[in-house]
């Protein structure tokens, strides 16, 4: 994927990075993704701000 | 069409919602009292951004605490507010930023450029997001979104505004402010690439950054760099004017833009799938 900036031949390897990373992250991610649970419980916080 | 908006400069404490909504809200309600319409908080302000072993406990959907409380502020104060959280969606966590207004309708972009750690620990978006508003048309991204051409190709003509959230490292360690050998360039993009493409679409672009310490992690270079967020938060008015831009301290940068509506196709409806919880945003401007 193109740039909006030149980002030279740091660009080359920042995309090399971003593909390697994207499919071991890819992996990890799947992994967790699979154990958490689909029911959402929300974050329970304790906050009160004035109005 | 001239309105006020502020780009919210704020350090986030890593998993810490509460201290971290009380400091955003703060400076939403200081915003407020100076007559802002639109005000822009940073990438993952609520949760703070950081590489955390499960992000699964803080995620919220857009009925989550976050949400519903910026929802309350929007209508309260008449306001327009985009925020970085992190989303929920079934097994899926996604680095969204959700925009409310003053309706207290909700819109939610996911990033879809995920970079570093980020993979880790989220799944990618897949569409940008425009919401129309009374201004005219929203277009978002999140941080390393803003380098990738294609982000800006699809909103050229589309959109009369660009909301960019981000939790932009400086690359450099803190220490010895020494960059990075690979990515120590990339900090201070995050200063010229909101000015690039005010001037390049033609439009104005509000860029809201954390500050304050943080760490990066490239996992597969085994990289952790000691650095801080690059602040550099900006409002560039498109092709009027010069830059209103922080520093890398806690700024609420305010400054008025212009707003072409003429511009581009009239209507362009929202797109991305997670773009609503509940009534939207996309309903025709009034």
């Amino acid at each position: 994927m193109a740039y909006y900036v030149p980002l030279g031949i740091r660009g080359v390897l920042f995309r090399v990075g971003t593909i390697l990373i994207g499919i071991l992250g890819g992996i990890v991610y799947f992994l967790a993704a699979r154990r958490r649970r689909r029911s959402v419980v929300p974050p329970s916080m304790a906050f009160s701000l004035p109005d | 069409m001239k309105i006020l908006v502020a780009a919210v400069q704020m350090a986030s404490d890593v998993l810490d919602v509460p201290s971290n909504l009380q400091r955003a809200d703060d400076l939403l309600r200081s915003s407020h009292k100076q007559g802002v319409e639109l005000a822009v908080l940073p990438e993952m302000f609520n949760t703070g951004y950081s590489l955390c072993p499960d992000f699964g406990p803080v995620s919220e959907t857009a009925e989550g605490p976050t949400i519903t409380h910026l929802r309350r502020r929007s209508r309260q104060w008449k306001m327009g507010i985009a925020a970085g959280f992190v989303e929920r969606d079934g097994r899926h966590l996604y680095d969204s930023v959700a925009y409310v207004d003053a309706e207290g309708n909700v819109g939610i972009y996911r990033k879809r450029n995920l970079v570093f750690w980020e993979r880790y620990r989220f799944q990618p978006g897949r569409a940008p997001l425009v919401v129309s508003t009374p201004w005219g048309r929203l277009g978002f991204a999140i941080c390393a979104d803003m380098i990738y051409r294609k982000v800006w190709e699809g909103y050229r003509e589309r959109i009369d505004l660009a909301v960019v959230s981000a939790a932009w490292p400086n690359f450099a360690c803190r220490d010895s402010g020494r960059r990075h050998w690979l990515l120590g360039h990339v900090g201070p993009l995050s200063s010229s690439i909101p000015e690039r493409v005010a001037s390049d679409l033609g439009i104005p672009v509000v860029f809201a950054n954390q500050c304050g310490e943080t760490r990066t992690i490239v996992p597969l270079l085994r990289t952790r760099i000691e650095d801080r967020f690059a602040g550099l938060s900006s409002i560039c008015d498109g092709r009027h004017g010069e830059p209103v831009r922080a520093d890398d301290e806690p700024r609420l940068l305010i400054a008025p833009i212009t707003l072409h509506r003429s511009k581009g196709p009239k209507s362009w409806p929202i797109t991305s799938p997670s773009a609503f919880a509940g009534s939207c945003s996309a309903s025709a401007p009034s």
